[in-house]
């Protein structure tokens, strides 16, 4: 298996030949807005794809879960290993 | 028996060390299974060294072994290191600072037996999961250096940039010789190698408790040391492996 690189570039150079068949093969017979649709495949594409980046990264921010009882749990968890250490007259400074 | 090594690479960092290692002790010791730690100080001025020797008195030799170095090699050569010390069956990876809590380890430990996976991670975005003291600002920095690299690299883990892991010894031994990267992405081309190379990745949400808030952690170095390491993995092929793991088993 090649590197995800030389993965995409094979998907994408795919992409961009059946594109191209599809210009060759119908802009001159369709017109209106199969037209724009044809021409416009790629930049609708990144359009998608530009919007469900932005709105799954945007959702998953709001998602991100906020926990602060782990920080004070962490806070009690601290001062349980310095009561163990005081207990057992260990010093580190 | 079986034996859990934890490798816990340190620079600077005396005031944490004792403090985590009593958490995993307490932890570890819950489990009811073997266990070793071993501190790979890089020579902090801080005298992170004399704290852990300290430990090694009141923990015993066994439990505690240090492997130090002579100075600040870095995280990927810390753990290289530790391995050839380590005589574990599984090690265990976590940050020093408190931020990783050893509470999550009878998790790791059970979903691991459960499922036989060769690799169990730490996420923050699972169910369960969270960060605290992180502002909006710092979890969508957070969100999308995770989706870029999940969609540049492919979904390895939920938490690609994650860095509190449970490894079947020989995972990191075969992984470990073929890396590539150092610094910002090293975590995340050990998980993109072990889906490769098509190890069991199992996942548990884990609680990421940053301590030092209102410090910025994320200069813009950081962003492009970050998107340049994720450029060179997505060019690497990760299957492409030397052929003989070079690190083995201690004594």
């Amino acid at each position: 298996m090649a590197s995800r690189g030389v993965q995409f570039l094979v998907l994408l150079s795919a992409i961009f030949g059946m594109w191209l068949a599809l210009i060759l093969k119908f802009s001159k017979q369709s017109t209106g807005y199969v037209k724009y649709a044809i021409y416009g495949f790629p930049i609708i594409l990144g359009f998608l794809f530009g919007c469900y980046s932005g709105f799954s990264v945007i959702y998953n921010m709001i998602i991100f879960r906020t926990c602060p009882q782990k920080a004070e749990d962490l806070k009690k968890d601290v001062q349980e290993a310095k009561d163990f250490y005081a207990s057992r007259g260990v010093r580190f400074d | 028996m079986v034996k859990y090594s934890v490798l816990l690479p340190t620079y600077n960092e005396r005031e944490n060390l004792p403090l985590i290692v009593y958490l995993l002790n307490r932890e570890l010791t819950k489990c009811q299974v073997d266990f070793e730690i071993l501190i790979i100080d890089d020579n902090s001025p801080d005298g992170t060294l004399a704290v852990a020797q300290k430990l090694q008195t009141v923990f015993g030799p066994e439990k505690i072994r240090i492997e130090s170095r002579p100075g600040k090699l870095g995280l990927g050569t810390a753990y290289i290191h530790g391995m050839r010390f380590a005589t574990g069956d599984f090690i265990i990876i976590l940050d020093a600072d408190l931020s990783h809590h050893p509470e999550a380890l009878p998790q790791f430990i059970g979903l691991q037996r459960a499922g036989n996976y060769d690799v169990v991670t730490g996420t923050r975005y699972m169910n369960g999961g969270g960060v605290w003291g992180w502002n909006m600002k710092r979890k969508l920095t957070s969100r999308v250096a995770n989706y870029i690299a999940s969609a540049t690299l492919g979904q390895a883990s939920t938490d690609m940039t994650g860095s509190y892991r449970l490894y079947k010894r020989a995972v990191l031994e075969r992984i470990l010789p073929s890396m590539v990267s150092k610094g910002y992405v090293f975590q995340m081309e050990i998980i993109m190698r072990a889906k490769a190379l098509g190890y069991r990745i199992g996942e548990v949400p884990i609680n990421f408790v940053d301590r030092v808030f209102g410090e910025s952690k994320f200069k813009l170095s950081e962003i492009t040391g970050y998107l340049r390491g994720v450029w060179m993995l997505f060019w690497t092929d990760m299957k492409k492996a030397s052929p003989l793991p070079t690190a083995t088993k201690a004594q």
